[in-house]
């Protein structure tokens, strides 16, 4: 199959005799380099055959390997938060919260009438953009209590990019709910700004997240730890991953936001500036609140 | 041991045909050589999280589900074979040929993506993901992976090369 270089002196072995009868000693040489090139053939072959043997091998390698490491991932979050039952925490958009409607913790009055639906992952980068961009806007609408938002946290990153960081994080933002209104949003934005990088697991590690935790006045009690050690609500997370798979049809992505219904696309601040997205962002609240009377 | 020519009509050594002629097997060489390194670059990337490359895979909507995750869990080990066997300069020419096919592959899928308008970041060099309209460069993720065409071809072409291990074991000069 390969190497064509270095044949140069052979070939020519059919018309040369026409006339003259070769020979012993060159009906001899023309033997070896038959047999030669014969071997080579061979030679040839075995090498293909051993490349396409590595190439079938390294194949099958790697899907056990891959295999492997993905179950021991599985393993690892499946760990977090095992054998405590389904529990929402406090002050949830569905009652009674179920394993089919596991509900979004709501910041804002809950008799506001605008809601603003908005399926994060703590680990998710663009969830930091959307974050970025309509977080402060959120705050203000719920705060004047023209609208109510409603953050259903899921685990998609880890899911699909391996750790355990959506889900520890998002298990324990999810526990200062409990703490009450103010601490889960303090803390919710204090982990978008401190979001590591996609690749980086570092919500993976409790410690971690209670540390920053630590920095929002007033959430880090033992029940807090607890909560967020034993992954109290890490069913609740892997919960609301399945009621947004099945919303979605299947096919999970984050930031998904909704406003009173209606979906509004992140769009990249290169294509449409964040000033333009973030007064389009205000429009549609503005049109629901107006619409709600 | 390439033609001797006198130094009548052929230009010996005369413009580039001359160079690639005497040296095309130290070029051959540093072709297996350049595309050993991008499969290796193709490969380390992925071969950390098998979760993120299925979803990689999945993302490009191609294959059907039973098929994403092997083919996503094999790709970089596939790629790491054939880098190695590249370097190791073991079956070039059939080594050069599926790296070839390979790259076809990752071609024709980022033209399709583009065609039927998904936007992801294309997950062969570095991170994937679903990205807005816009931040996609399928352009040049395609330019990209045509470039690296060329030493596939290169080898295809002229197989034999220095320092290959198949050389070696045929009983060629290395």
């Amino acid at each position: 199959m390969t190497s064509d270089g270095g044949s140069g002196g052979g070939g020519k072995s059919d018309g040369g005799g026409g006339a003259r009868r070769p020979s012993g000693r060159e009906r001899a040489a023309e033997a070896r380099r038959r047999q030669a090139a014969a071997d080579r053939r061979r030679k040839q072959l075995i090498i293909g055959g051993v490349v396409l043997v590595v190439v079938v091998l390294a194949v099958l390698i790697g899907v056990l390997v891959q295999h492997n490491t993905s179950e021991n991932n599985k393993a690892k979050r499946n760990a977090y938060g095992a054998g405590q039952p389904f529990a929402a925490p406090t002050g949830v958009s569905s009652n009674p919260a179920t394993q089919a409607d596991p509900g979004g913790i709501v910041y804002g009055k809950p008799e506001a009438k605008v809601t603003v639906e908005v399926n994060e992952d703590v680990r998710c980068p663009f969830c930091k953009i959307a974050e970025t961009l309509f977080g402060a806007i959120n705050k203000e609408y719920a705060d004047a209590g023209k609208a109510k938002i409603q953050y259903h946290l899921v685990d998609l990153i880890d899911r699909v990019g391996g750790g355990q960081g959506s889900l520890v994080g998002g298990a324990t933002l999810a526990c200062a709910a409990d703490a009450g209104q103010a601490q889960f949003i303090a803390f919710h934005d204090l982990m978008f700004k401190n979001q590591p990088d996609e690749k980086d697991d570092a919500y993976g590690n409790i410690d971690t997240v209670l540390n920053l935790a630590g920095q929002v006045p007033d959430l880090r009690t033992a029940t807090f730890d607890a909560c967020g050690r034993t992954g109290r609500y890490a069913a609740w997370i892997k919960a609301n991953y399945d009621w947004l798979s099945k919303k979605l049809g299947g096919s999970v992505g984050t930031p998904d936001i909704y406003i009173d219904g209606t979906p509004v696309l992140l769009k990249d601040t290169a294509a449409v500036p964040a000033a333009q997205q973030q007064a389009d962002y205000r429009a549609v609240l503005d049109a629901a609140v107006a619409k709600q009377g | 041991m390439a033609s001797k020519a006198p130094a009548k009509d052929a230009p010996t050594g005369g413009g580039l045909r001359g160079f690639v002629d005497t040296n095309s097997q130290w070029i051959s060489l540093v072709m297996r050589i350049l595309l050993a390194v991008m499969w290796f670059w193709y490969s380390v990337g992925k071969l950390g999280s098998p979760e993120s490359n299925a979803q990689n895979v999945r993302d490009f909507r191609l294959l059907p589900e039973s098929l994403v995750t092997p083919f996503g869990y094999a790709q970089p080990y596939l790629e790491l074979a054939l880098g190695l066997l590249l370097i190791l300069g073991l079956g070039t020419r059939l080594v050069a040929i599926m790296s070839a096919l390979l790259l076809l592959v990752y071609i024709v899928g980022i033209i399709s993506l583009g065609a039927r308008g998904i936007y992801i970041s294309c997950g062969c060099g570095g991170s994937g993901g679903a990205v807005t309209k816009g931040h996609t460069r399928y352009t040049l993720d395609v330019l990209r992976d045509l470039l690296y065409m060329l030493p596939a071809a290169w080898l295809i072409w002229k197989p034999a090369s220095k320092l290959s291990l198949e050389r070696a074991l045929l009983g060629d000069p290395i």
